[in-house]
C-alpha cells in the first residue's frame, strides 16, 4: 500500500525517530528496517530518507557520527539526541491521539501490526 | 565493478585537504570526494549516480565528501545484502529530486553564524530589491510625468488689454517715443539727468534736450491717456527691436514672433526702462524750464512725470508697481526741489493743480503687481506639477528643468535639489504636492496682502512673510518640502513698505506746498501744521513711521519738516551724517535698533521730507582731477 505524500511526511520522520529509539543506525540499515518492519507501508526512496536524516540533523534530533563497522567498511550512524526523545516522545502522544479518535470515529477499526512488522 | 583507483598522489591530496587537517599535521585529501568515490569500486551505473547528485548538489566540499562517503557506503552496503545495481538504483529514487532535497537538507545543517550571515544578506537584498522597484516607480512617477499647461495667464491678460478703445491707449505713443528717443551721449552719462549750469557740458545736456523735444511732447500727450495698453509677451515688440538696431547698431537683434502661451516669469516689460528714460529727461527739462522761469513747462513736466508713473505701474507685476513708485517719487523730489530753489515760479493755482495730482499718488499699483506675482507663481505651478484635475500633482523632470532653465540651480532647498538628478525621484517625493503648494503660496500671499495699505507704525505687530520664509527655509524638511516656492517667491515684504515711504514722500511735498501756499496768503509760515488745515490741507497727514504728527520747526531758513524715520527716534529734524535713503527704509524695531547702534553715521537721524535741497552735479569726478 502506497501512503500520500502529505500523511508521509507527517509519520517518515517519527518512524525514522522511533527505530533509532533503540540503536544507532546507518542509512541502509533504516531503509531495510522501515521497510520490513512496517510491512512496505513506510518505505521510502534513499532520496527521501538521507534529506529526511539530514533535516532531523539540523533540528538536533539526531546526530551522527562515523566509526569503521565490522566488516572494514566506514559507515555514518545515527542516533537518537536528548531533544530527539523529548520529540519522540511528544509526537508518540500526538499519533495515539489521533490514532483514538480515528478508531473513535470509525475510521480505525482495528490495529494490527503491518506484515513483518510490531504494533 | 570499477576497478580501485590508485592512490591519489600528494599534490592532489594536499590541494584536497581541509584546512584543519592542515593544523593538525595531515594531508588527508578529505576534500577529494571524487577520488572517494572511485575508490569505493563500486558498479560503474552507481558511480554515475552518486558522481552525478553529489556534483549537482552544489554544496561545499566538505559536505560534497560526506555526502559521496555516505552514499557509497549506502550502495555498498545494499550491494553486499545481495541487491542488485539497479534494484539499489530504482529504490533510490529521482536523483535530481534526491540532489534538490539533500541539497536543502544539507543547508540546514550549516553552521548557525554563517546562516545568519546568509539571512542578512537575503533581507539586504530583499530590502535592496523593494528599495530598487520603489525607486524604479518612483523614478517613472518623476520622469514620465508632464505637466498639462491648461491656462494662458498672457492671454487672458491681453484680452483685457484688448478689450480698451485705441485711442484710450498710451502704449502706441511710448513705442513711437523709444524709436525717436536718442540714448544720452557718453559724455553726459557721468552727469545725467543732473548737470548744473556751471557743468562743463551744460551745453551740451541742453543741445541733447532740445533734440529731444519731440519725444517730449509726444510723452506729453501719452500721459494724458488713461491706459498704458502694453500686452503681456516673450518678445520684444518689432519696433522695439528696430529701433535697438539703429541706436545700436553693434549688437543687432531679430524680432521673434511671440510664444503662443509665454511663460509669465519670461514676460517683456521693455517700457518701464524706457519709461525711466523718459522720466530722467522730463526731471533735467524741468529744472531747466525752472531756471528758464517757465512755471508752466515745469508744471506740465511734473504732470507728465505722474502720467508716466502712472502708466508704468499699469502692467499688473510688482515689477512694474516699484518702477512707477520709482518716477512718482522722481516727480516729487523734482517739484519739491524747484520750489525750495524758486518758491515764486509757480503760480497759486499751478502749485493747487500739481498738489491735486500729487495727492492722487497712491499704490494701488503693488496690490495689482502681488495679483500678477500670483499668476507668475501660478503659471510656474502648471509647469512643473502634473495636473489631476482636482488641484492636485506631482513634481516632473520636465518641470524641474523648466524651472531651473529660468532660474538656475538653487541652493536654497540643499543638495538634493539641484535641477534633475537621480535623486530627483526621491525630492519629488519629499516636496510638497501641487495642492500644498499653492496653498501655502495662498496663505503667504494674504499675509502679505494685509500689509498693503497698513502703515508703517502698525507692521511691527503683523506677521512678515519674511520671517515665514526664513522659518520654512531654516527647517530642512521645509526647505525641501517648499523649494520651488522658496525659489520663486521674492522677498515681497519690502513692496508694501516702498509703497508707504512713497506716500510718506507725498504727504510731505503736499504739506511742503502747503506750507507755501500759506506763506503766500499770511506772509509767515505757520506755528504748527495744525494752522493748514482744512483751508490748505484737508488734514494732517501723519508720520507713517510713528503714527504720530509730523515734526515741524521753522527757524531762518524756513520750513522744516520730518518724519522720524526707520529709526523712530526725533533727532530734532536731522538727516543722518551720510547721504543715504537707509532711514527712509522701514525695518522691524529690533533691526532698526541694532543697526543705528552698528552705524549710527548711516542710520541714525530723520527723514528730513520739506525742503528738499536740489544738488545738481557741477563736474564730473573726472574733470575736477
Amino acid at each position: 500500500m502506497r501512503i500520500e505524500r502529505e500523511l508521509m511526511r507527517g509519520a517518515g520522520p517519527t518512524a525514522v525517530l522511533r527505530l533509532l529509539a533503540s540503536s544507532e543506525m546507518y542509512g541502509y540499515e533504516l531503509v531495510e528496517a522501515l521497510s520490513r518492519q512496517t510491512g512496505g507501508v513506510l518505505a521510502m526512496g534513499q532520496s527521501t530518507l538521507y534529506p529526511l536524516l539530514y533535516n532531523l540533523e539540523a533540528k538536533g534530533l539526531i546526530e551522527a557520527t562515523w566509526h569503521e563497522a565490522d566488516n572494514g567498511r566506514d559507515r555514518k550512524y545515527y542516533r537518537l539526541t536528548g531533544k530527539g526523545k523529548k520529540r519522540l516522545k511528544a509526537d508518540t502522544e500526538q499519533w495515539n491521539a489521533l490514532a483514538s479518535a480515528m478508531q473513535a470515529i470509525g475510521v480505525l477499526t482495528a490495529i494490527r501490526a503491518p506484515a513483518g512488522g510490531t504494533a | 565493478m570499477t576497478t580501485a583507483e590508485p592512490t591519489p598522489s600528494l599534490a592532489r591530496r594536499a590541494a584536497n585537504t581541509p584546512a584543519r587537517d592542515w593544523l593538525r599535521g595531515r594531508i588527508s585529501g578529505r576534500l577529494d570526494w571524487r577520488s572517494a568515490v572511485a575508490r569505493a569500486a563500486l558498479p560503474e551505473p552507481v558511480t554515475t549516480l552518486i558522481t552525478r547528485v553529489v556534483r549537482r548538489s552544489r554544496l561545499w566540499r566538505l559536505e560534497k565528501a560526506d555526502l559521496a562517503a555516505e552514499l557509497c557506503a549506502h550502495f555498498a552496503d545494499g550491494l553486499h545484502a545481495g541487491n542488485t545495481p539497479e534494484g539499489l538504483m530504482q529504490s533510490f529514487g529521482s536523483p535530481t529530486h534526491a540532489t534538490r532535497l539533500i541539497r536543502r537538507a544539507k543547508k540546514r545543517n550549516r553552521p548557525r553564524p554563517y546562516r545568519a550571515f546568509i539571512h542578512t544578506c537575503q533581507g539586504i537584498a530583499a530590502i535592496l530589491l523593494a528599495l530598487l522597484l520603489g525607486y524604479g516607480a518612483l523614478a517613472w512617477r518623476f520622469f514620465a510625468g508632464e505637466p498639462t499647461v491648461a491656462r494662458n495667464y498672457a492671454a487672458e491678460y491681453n484680452e483685457t488689454i484688448d478689450a480698451i478703445p485705441e485711442h484710450d491707449r498710451a502704449w502706441p505713443i511710448y513705442l513711437e517715443t523709444y524709436a525717436m528717443l536718442e540714448p544720452v551721449p557718453d559724455d553726459l552719462l557721468n552727469c545725467w539727468p543732473a548737470p548744473a549750469p556751471e557743468h562743463p557740458r551744460y551745453a551740451e545736456a541742453l543741445a541733447y534736450l532740445e533734440r529731444q523735444r519731440p519725444v517730449l511732447d509726444l510723452a506729453h500727450r501719452a500721459a494724458l491717456l488713461p491706459r498704458l495698453g502694453a500686452p503681456f509677451t516673450d518678445q520684444l515688440d518689432p519696433r522695439i527691436v528696430a529701433a535697438n538696431n539703429a541706436h545700436h547698431p553693434e549688437s543687432h537683434q531679430e524680432a521673434e514672433p511671440p510664444s503662443e502661451n509665454p511663460m509669465m516669469i519670461s514676460v517683456l516689460l521693455p517700457t518701464l526702462g524706457h519709461m525711466r528714460s523718459l522720466a530722467r529727461l522730463l526731471e533735467f527739462d524741468a529744472h531747466v524750464a525752472a531756471r528758464e522761469g517757465d512755471g508752466a513747462r515745469v508744471a506740465a513736466d511734473i504732470d507728465t512725470l505722474l502720467g508716466i508713473a502712472r502708466h508704468a505701474g499699469d502692467q499688473p507685476t510688482l515689477i512694474s508697481a516699484l518702477v512707477e513708485i520709482a518716477i512718482d517719487h522722481l516727480a516729487a523730489n523734482t517739484l519739491a526741489g524747484i520750489i525750495h530753489e524758486r518758491p515764486d515760479l509757480l503760480t497759486d493755482d499751478q502749485l493747487r493743480a500739481l498738489a491735486h495730482r500729487v495727492a492722487s499718488v497712491d499704490t494701488s499699483s503693488i496690490a495689482a503687481g502681488l495679483a500678477g506675482e500670483r499668476w507668475m507663481f501660478e503659471d510656474m505651478v502648471q509647469r512643473i506639477y502634473t495636473d489631476d484635475g482636482q488641484g492636485g500633482g506631482h513634481l516632473t523632470a520636465a518641470g524641474l528643468r523648466t524651472m531651473m532653465s529660468i532660474t538656475g540651480p538653487s541652493d536654497d532647498a540643499g543638495p538634493l535639489i539641484a535641477g534633475p538628478s537621480p535623486l530627483g525621484p526621491i525630492t519629488a517625493v519629499l516636496v510638497a504636492d501641487r495642492a500644498s503648494l499653492v496653498a501655502k503660496h495662498h496663505e503667504l500671499m494674504t499675509t502679505l496682502e494685509a500689509r498693503i495699505g497698513t502703515p508703517m507704525w502698525e507692521y511691527d505687530a503683523q506677521p512678515r512673510v519674511t520671517d515665514e520664509t526664513e522659518t520654512l527655509a531654516s527647517d530642512p524638511m521645509d526647505r525641501v518640502r517648499y523649494f520651488p516656492l522658496l525659489i520663486l517667491m521674492p522677498a515681497l515684504d519690502r513692496a508694501a513698505a516702498t509703497g508707504e515711504a512713497l506716500l510718506q514722500r507725498r504727504d510731505g511735498v503736499l504739506t511742503g506746498i502747503a506750507l507755501e501756499l500759506f506763506r503766500r496768503d499770511n506772509g509767515r509760515y505757520p506755528d504748527s501744521l495744525a494752522e493748514l488745515a482744512p483751508l490748505y490741507l484737508p488734514e494732517i497727514p501723519p508720520d507713517r513711521f510713528s503714527g504720530e504728527p509730523m515734526r515741524f520747526a521753522v527757524d531762518e531758513h524756513g520750513p522744516r519738516l520730518w518724519s522720524v524715520g526707520a529709526d523712530r527716534n526725533d533727532d530734532g529734524g536731522r538727516a543722518p551724517a551720510t547721504e543715504t535713503d537707509a532711514i527712509t527704509r522701514w525695518r522691524s524695531a529690533p533691526d532698526a535698533e541694532r543697526m543705528e547702534a552698528e552705524d549710527p553715521d548711516g542710520y541714525d537721524g530723520d527723514w528730513v521730507l520739506w525742503p528738499i535741497v536740489y544738488e545738481p552735479i557741477t563736474a564730473d569726478e573726472d574733470d575736477q582731477e
